[in-house]
């Protein structure tokens, strides 16, 4: 994926697999959030380098939707995230 | 009652050096922490009394080696406190006299003992002298830090000695910022269990056992904490901060976590108000839990349990600064491919992967226990000092004291040449002592051998080290499995099993131990070149071929029926195995292509055979591997000679990857 907006993780932020999804959180304010799946899945696959597209295969894949309804997941668990905090946009401070 | 406790550690100074010390992080982290003065001590003291606390904690480090030891003793005893030391028992002959004069109503001492081969001559008769002048004064401590604990010694001495007729049982915590021996919450249910069998006994012979903090319910066996009398006493709940008050005055919810959080003891504070402050601060890492299960865990739901040990829990944390880009508006991704069966075990599984040790740099192996660190059950590596072979020629080694020293992972070595140079009797010794030294300095776990007989000897010597019988044991039937009960813990199945469903399925049935699959290994199915072939390779032949070259060239189609599984097909073995292993000393050597076949693995990615690191008998091109193709080699009879299946599958794929663009 070239030529769209670069997103990172939040400094600070840590994560820990749950049997029920994932726990986030900020190690400088101890705020939380379980996400659970495919959002779980979402951010596991994002944390460890795994490409945007690829992601988006694999949601496809784990959920058994269509490539356009996954990428509206990917692409709407991503956003909240900027929105929450968890992720920042490429040049912020965070 | 743990609301109104609070350890005074007057030194962080200690000579025995325990590997599981949980004080190594305090001082690494306060390197310049002097003893305690007498003035901070005093002000300690007034905070004791403010609080309403009328016993005096004194920790260490060694705290009896405090130059002031007997002093502070005499001051608390004074002010009307009751003495508490923790000691490992190298206490001077001037301490011990202190404490045995005092009034034996005002002193305990708490004993942290070390298995009988764990500890020196030295330590054990400095011990002994104290249970023989202070007796019931006395309380014996252990910190369990490997999975099979053997108790028994410690009735023992409570009988010869008249002691308290009480034990204390603690866990070896992982400090969160630096390296110490801990017992990691997967072994947990294993010491629960040895604990319920050693209770029987401590309760035939009237002593108690108390749990110091991070026990947690479900290590127990079902139904143990009502039939034994522990409900309600804490178990679960007790990791609940009884702050250390260190040499500076700073205090902090534990010694693990020293790092994590403190607070200054102010002049009129009070040690409710330093707890709570510290809680405070903790309180999101709560969240955790030791394992992923406890998020849903019923004895949480009812608040019986905490989630365990704090900084236990924090090992679980990954972080890393990731970034990707987010495609603009309307340049949607289309993925190319249908969509498949969604896995069947949900989540990925925690601590499954078995990989190789391949020389690289520490930045390598801490990127992967970031990335990849919860998937990871340990990292494998041939017995160093060439003390025997391991089935392969040597590989680079430069790095490895370093890798072993950062205790980054788990660590088991290989001992598996396909045989030993010499017999067994001459061989075991050099060998078991070589695991003992190694699993004493590093996180050693475990054992991969071909030996029946050394596996044996190893198990004897050296009982909670886990074994696995290797692959070149070439054990693929229940019979053969019956043979390695009750010797090895875990069994790689011979290559010649890997494509027999049925067959792995009969070999997990007929073994009590777990079952780890090699995924990456191409050898052909019970190839019988492969004895020779092993045997040049673990025999020092500076570069010896691949003798199957003639096979594959006039048959090549027989590449197709290697022992590899591709990650996109694992879920096909979904129930038949508990660990997964990575082969790949020597095809996995540069880092990128590590990376990218592990990651492949763990996140279930598409691959293609040539692409695994498997070695020269797998497919040397990128032939796609449909699953329906796949799956039948997995249930077929496995007759060869008369089957077509594998050979028109080879002549598709591989026209279709001639004719290829790319």
């Amino acid at each position: 994926m070239s030529g769209g907006k670069q997103v990172r993780c939040r400094a600070k932020v840590s994560w820990a697999a749950q049997s029920n999804g994932l726990l986030l959180m900020r190690q400088d304010t101890g705020a939380s959030a379980t996400l659970s799946y495919p959002e779980a899945a979402i951010w596991d696959l994002l944390s460890r380098n795994v490409g945007y597209e690829r992601v988006v295969k694999i949601i496809s894949a784990m959920e058994r939707i269509g490539a356009d309804r996954a990428a509206d997941v990917v692409e709407s668990a991503v956003r909240q995230w900027l929105v929450d905090g968890w992720l920042v946009n490429g040049g912020d401070d965070g | 009652m743990v609301g109104t406790m609070a350890n005074v550690s007057i030194t962080l100074d200690c000579e025995r050096g325990c590997p599981y010390c949980f004080a190594k992080q305090a001082r690494e982290h306060y390197p310049s922490a002097r003893p305690m003065t007498p003035e901070t001590f005093g002000r300690v003291l007034d905070c004791l009394s403010r609080s309403g606390i009328d016993q005096a904690r004194l920790l260490g480090g060694e705290p009896t080696a405090h130059p002031e030891f007997e002093t502070f003793v005499g001051t608390a005893l004074e002010r009307g406190f009751g003495v508490f030391v923790f000691t490992s028992g190298m206490m001077p002959e001037s301490s011990l006299r202190c404490l045995r004069d005092a009034p034996r109503e005002k002193i305990i001492a708490l004993i942290n003992v070390n298995a009988p081969g764990q500890q020196s001559e030295a330590e054990a008769a400095a011990q002994s002298l104290i249970c023989k002048t202070l007796g019931e004064r006395v309380t014996l401590g252990f910190n369990i830090h490997n999975r099979a604990p053997d108790l028994n010694f410690l009735l023992e001495q409570i009988d010869r000695y008249g002691l308290n007729r009480s034990i204390r049982l603690g866990l070896a915590h992982p400090c969160a910022s630096s390296a110490n021996r801990y017992l990691h919450p997967k072994r947990y249910p294993e010491v629960g269990l040895a604990i319920a069998e050693f209770n029987q006994r401590a309760a035939e012979a009237d002593v108690r056992i108390d749990f110091d903090c991070g026990f947690v319910p479900c290590m127990f066996p079902d139904g143990w904490l009502e039939s034994a009398g522990y409900v309600n006493t804490g178990i679960g709940k007790s990791c609940n901060i009884v702050p250390d008050i260190l040499p500076n005055s700073l205090a902090v919810p534990c010694y693990p976590l020293a790092s994590t959080c403190r607070t200054e003891v102010e002049d009129g504070a009070d040690v409710a108000t330093i707890r709570a402050e510290l809680t405070a601060e903790l309180a999101a890492y709560r969240r955790i839990g030791i394992y992923p299960e406890c998020a849903t865990c019923p004895w949480r739901a009812n608040d019986a349990c905490d989630g365990g040990c704090v900084s236990a829990s924090m090992k679980r944390l990954r972080s890393g600064d990731f970034s990707f880009a987010l495609p603009e508006a309307g340049s949607r991704t289309r993925p190319g491919w249908a969509a498949r069966k969604p896995d069947t075990d949900g989540p990925k599984r925690d601590g499954l992967w078995v990989i190789p040790y391949v020389d690289q740099d520490m930045g390598f192996w801490e990127d992967l226990a970031r990335d990849f660190g919860d998937s990871i059950k340990e990292v494998y590596l041939p017995l160093p000092g060439e003390v025997v072979g391991s089935g392969r020629p040597p590989q680079p080694s430069e790095r490895v004291s370093e890798f072993l020293q950062a205790r980054l992972f788990d660590v088991s070595v290989l001992v598996n040449p396909i045989t030993l140079q010499r017999p067994v009797e001459e061989t075991a010794p050099v060998v078991i002592d070589t695991l003992k030294r190694l699993a004493d300095e590093f996180r050693i776990t475990g054992v991969t051998v071909t030996n029946l007989s050394l596996a044996r000897r190893i198990r004897e010597q050296i009982p909670d080290l886990s074994i696995t019988a290797s692959v070149l044991m070439d054990i693929a039937d229940p019979l053969q499995a019956v043979m390695i009960d009750g010797v090895c813990d875990a069994l790689v199945p011979a290559s010649r099993v890997m494509r027999n469903l049925a067959g792995l399925r009969s070999l997990r049935d007929s073994f009590a131990g777990r079952i780890r699959l090699i995924v990456n290994e191409a050898c052909l199915p019970g190839c019988p070149l492969r004895v020779q072939h092993f045997h040049e390779m673990g025999d020092g032949f500076a570069r010896p071929e691949s003798l199957c070259s003639d096979i594959l060239a006039s048959k090549p189609w027989l590449r197709l029926t290697g022992a590899w599984v591709l990650p996109q097909h694992l879920r096909l073995y979904d129930g038949l195995y508990d660990e997964l292993k990575l082969v790949g000393r020597s095809t996995l050597r540069d880092p990128a292509m590590y990376r990218y076949v592990l990651g492949n693995y763990v996140t279930a990615g598409e691959m293609t055979p040539d692409e695994i690191g498997g070695g020269p008998a797998s497919p040397l091109e990128p032939y796609p591997i449909e699953e329906e193709f796949f799956a039948s080699t997995l249930n077929c009879d496995h007759k060869c000679n008369s089957c077509r299946v594998c050979r028109d599958y080879y002549d598709r794929v591989s026209d279709a990857v001639v004719v290829s663009p790319s």
